[in-house]
């Protein structure tokens, strides 16, 4: 797998549930700081999951808990990030099933959608994380460019004094703000952690190279494509709206010509939402794989994206619930994305000191 | 309602068909153990599912625990 596949997998997996849903509006008239804020301390985030991994060349982080921690402790972190990564996936599947009935598919039952999607993300994890790549290669060529026009056609229906006054409500919003963008999609990327390793990448070790560019990239579209939206419709549309980019980009009209033109953003979360529940589902099969001291996890894909449909069916039935149910996901992402990995790479710093010191 | 009981054991079925079949050959019992396990833990959640039982929701009881540590 080239840096350019990793990167590309990685920009999509960020830029998909983020496209449609509100980021770090708790920020408000802010919202560029937090996002900012969001994307610095993000960076350091993924500076220790790179640090991580390169210590450990040929190895995932559910390999390296192994080694680090003892069969038994290392399989109960494991079995925490598992589940980490199977709800996550559960979740964007529904997303991405709710999202397909709100704005296309309205008459159609979310089983329907689910299936159809679990069945192409099976196929696609069972050939691997270099196929994916490969794939996000691909249409990361299409997606780039939709952000980037559609951040640019909204332009004319910026008002820059949807900002101000900054800073009015306290610097409080703002560490709301950032703490939701580093949790939703940020912080995100321990996935990666969970399926990548430095010796996957041709050309050695560039294991750093992949993650900061990727977020930096990811991070720039979403910022610039939610700046954007927020110029475009006011705080108090985007607030309310579920899908505050896709309206923005609704009321896109440019001299009636070039009008309607929201598709596409739901075009470009499909394609980043397929990447997003294949990426949960290759990290939790893998998982499974490490805890039950498997050979391959190939066979074990179709059982576990049935069960993972089945989980996406049976949660929240509306947008609505998903707001107010999901509320308090971001302090078990904090304790997945963040709190879990730091100590991990406290006791691997500490521990290789040590053996240095004797 | 019972029809689609009945669709989800068709799917089912085909499904354990074309995949349990070849991990018997291989002769692999740890894998086909654990593969027969998710299998079932699927389908019964689905049927029950299908046929309108209500499944205990995983982000109610995340809350509920959440909330009593906060």
């Amino acid at each position: 797998m080239s840096n350019k596949q990793g990167i590309c997998l990685i920009i999509l997996f960020m830029s998909s549930s983020s496209l449609v849903l509100s980021s770090a509006s708790e920020a408000r008239r802010d919202i560029w700081i937090a996002m900012l804020l969001g994307l610095a301390i993000a960076i350091l985030i993924v500076a220790m999951y790179s640090r991580v991994l390169s210590r450990f060349p040929d190895k995932n982080l559910y390999e390296i808990n192994i080694s680090v921690f003892g069969r038994i402790i290392g399989s109960i972190i494991n079995l925490i990030f598992t589940l980490y990564s199977f709800y996550l996936g559960a979740l964007v599947l529904k997303n991405f099933s709710l999202f397909i009935g709100v704005v296309g598919l309205e008459s159609t039952p979310l089983i329907v959608v689910s299936s159809a999607v679990i069945i192409i993300i099976i196929y696609g994890v069972k050939e691997g994380i270099e196929v994916l790549g490969r794939w996000s290669a691909f249409f990361a060529k299409i997606v780039f460019p939709i952000i980037i026009i559609v951040t640019l056609l909204m332009l004319n229906m910026v008002d820059v004094n949807n900002l101000k006054p900054i800073l009015g409500d306290g610097i409080g919003p703002v560490l709301d703000g950032a703490f939701s963008i580093i949790t939703f999609p940020y912080a995100e990327l321990v996935i990666f952690v969970l399926i990548f390793n430095s010796k996957m990448f041709k050309g050695g070790n560039n294991i750093y190279k992949t993650f900061i560019y990727g977020l930096l990239l990811g991070g720039f579209l979403i910022s610039a494509i939610v700046i954007g939206a927020y110029l475009a419709i006011g705080p108090f549309a985007y607030e309310s709206s579920y899908f505050p980019i896709y309206s923005a980009v609704s009321r896109i009209n440019i001299r009636d010509v070039l009008q309607r033109i929201e598709i596409i953003i739901a075009i470009t979360f499909m394609i980043g939402g397929f990447i997003k529940i294949s990426a949960c589902l290759l990290a939790c099969c893998n998982g499974i794989v490490n805890i039950l001291k498997l050979k391959d996890y190939k066979f074990i894909v179709t059982p576990v994206s049935l069960l993972l449909l089945v989980i996406s069916l049976s949660t929240y039935q509306s947008m609505l619930d998903m707001v107010t149910e999901l509320k308090n996901f971001r302090y078990v992402a904090l304790i997945v994305q963040i709190i879990l990995p730091l100590v991990i790479f406290i006791i691997i710093e500490i521990k290789s000191r040590l053996s240095k010191s004797k | 309602m019972y029809l689609k009981g009945l669709i989800v054991v068709v799917i089912f079925t085909i499904i354990g068909i074309t995949e349990i079949v070849p991990l018997k050959k291989n002769k692999d019992k740890k894998e086909l153990t654990i593969y027969t396990l998710f299998f079932a833990a699927a389908f019964v959640l689905m049927f029950l599912y299908s046929i309108g039982v209500e499944i205990p929701q995983i982000s109610k009881g995340l809350n509920t625990i959440i909330e009593k540590i906060i």
